[in-house]
């Protein structure tokens, strides 16, 4: 019973997530830019810079700004590695596209690369941060000047903003997440995934989806998915065959996981 | 008293400990790999039948090894040593193109289990000391590793036998199972 009154407390009071993704070309300082987003955000203590090596790979950081999750996805910017970015377009809210203010040598191939993103049909609409990192050394440049440089087309219809950043320090990163978050809650996009996620409305609709009763179906199958004990005391108060079914399933799933170990 | 100071000595030092499992197909190096992390050394090994266990001591952290066999017959098996696993390594023979495809299949069933749903992924692309090896960007491709979406993951061009690439891997294991994981 109380799986039952926690599965609707949840329900309710659920906190959006987003999902933002963390890009740019190798040694920009996405890593450390996640790490000091997990220090500045959360109580855990993110990994100092020095113990960062080259990303192969996917990193996450999850973090809680105001009212809504976070999860960061930062991945490896290596030529190679820049192939799997666009396998996680679909489900990103949002990018963060991180470039080395200080290596005017790269500038080149970062811009090459933040074009070919900004191309990408499953991006479209998705607020862009661009970052300025490194303002921790002296030759970096400023975020107007590297947006002059970057001469960007094609944005207008794509809410930006270009941010001086230092990931190392921290500077200008608590804004650029609170810019990123607010952007993020009113976005065409974000309603999108919404929609196609499957809930209906933004989160202030769901007290009428609950009164509804497909909502009370939905949400009745989402309390036994998450309750971790069987409880019979739901199934005599909603005696209905959809609920049985369920049930009926998880112990089927359950049984057959605990066959093999069994046999041994 | 001697309880005391031996917590206040392991929270100075910080020796953590992880149960790593070591998966992969038969043949993909994992006995190898296990024991060149163990003794810095290549032993010669034959099919594994059951398990290996060895405890690996590096970057403050006690990781408890299991490598499993890898035989098509046997691979139900795994799911036995599932609970309270923190990270995975997945060996994949690089040079083995034919079964790539058994081994994405094998993967993502694995990815697929709650027992492991916390715990990270490092692939280790072996065999890379053999001609027609394909490399990490490859191998990525190929496992379809794009598919993660809810836990960190890494992939390292390994050869077991030059013993490269390995503590790479482990370096990337330590670091991330020490911010937190997941």
């Amino acid at each position: 019973m109380f799986s039952l009154f926690y599965g609707l407390w949840k329900y309710i009071f659920s906190k959006t997530e987003f999902h933002v993704l963390i890009l740019g070309i190798d040694k920009a300082g996405k890593t450390t830019l996640l790490e000091k987003l997990k220090s500045v955000h959360s109580n855990l203590e993110g990994l100092p810079p020095d113990r960062i090596i080259p990303t192969v790979g996917l990193n996450i950081g999850r973090i809680e700004v105001a009212n809504s999750k976070l999860v960061f996805w930062d991945l490896g910017g290596q030529p190679g590695l820049r192939s799997i970015w666009e396998k996680y377009y679909e489900e990103a809210h949002a990018v963060i596209y991180v470039i080395d203010a200080a290596c005017p040598s790269r500038f080149e191939d970062a811009k090459s690369a933040l074009e070919k993103v900004l191309r990408h049909d499953d991006l479209q609409g998705a607020p862009l941060l661009i970052l300025a990192n490194k303002q921790d050394l002296t030759d970096a440049a400023s975020a107007e000047e590297l947006a002059r440089y970057l001469d960007l087309k094609k944005l207008d219809e794509r809410v930006y903003i270009f941010e001086a950043v230092s990931a190392y320090d921290g500077m200008g990163i608590k804004e650029s997440v609170e810019w990123l978050v607010e952007v993020m809650e009113r976005s065409k996009r974000t309603e999108m995934l919404r929609a196609r996620a499957g809930v209906t409305g933004p989160v202030k609709r769901k007290w009428g989806l609950v009164s509804t009763w497909r909502g009370l179906q939905k949400f009745m199958s989402a309390c036994i998915l998450t309750s971790s004990e069987q409880d019979d005391l739901q199934l005599w108060l909603f005696p209905s065959p959809m609920v049985a079914v369920l049930i009926g399933k998880k112990d089927q799933m359950r049984k057959k996981k605990c066959q093999v170990c069994a046999e041994e | 008293m001697g309880i005391l100071f031996s917590k206040m000595f392991s929270s100075v030092f910080g020796n953590k400990e992880a149960r790593i499992l070591v998966l992969g197909l038969d043949n993909a190096g994992k006995t190898t790999i296990l024991y060149r992390l163990q003794m810095g050394e290549v032993v010669s090994t034959i099919p594994t039948i059951g398990f290996n266990v060895e405890t690996v001591q590096y970057n403050n952290i006690k990781f408890q090894v299991w490598d499993l066999g890898g035989q098509t017959s046997i691979r139900p098996y795994w799911r036995c040593y599932f609970p309270n696993t923190q990270a995975i390594i997945y060996v994949v023979d690089s040079s083995d193109v034919d079964r790539l495809v058994i081994a994405k299949d094998e993967f993502h069933a694995i990815l697929e289990e709650e027992e492991l749903r916390g715990a990270i992924v490092l692939i280790f692309a072996n065999k890379q000391d053999l001609p027609g090896a394909l490399d990490d960007a490859a191998v990525t491709e190929a496992l379809e590793l794009h598919k993660i979406k809810n836990r960190q993951w890494a992939i390292f061009k390994t050869s077991a036998i030059k013993g490269e690439g390995l503590f790479e891997g482990l370096d990337w294991l330590s670091n991330t199972l020490k911010s937190g994981g997941g």
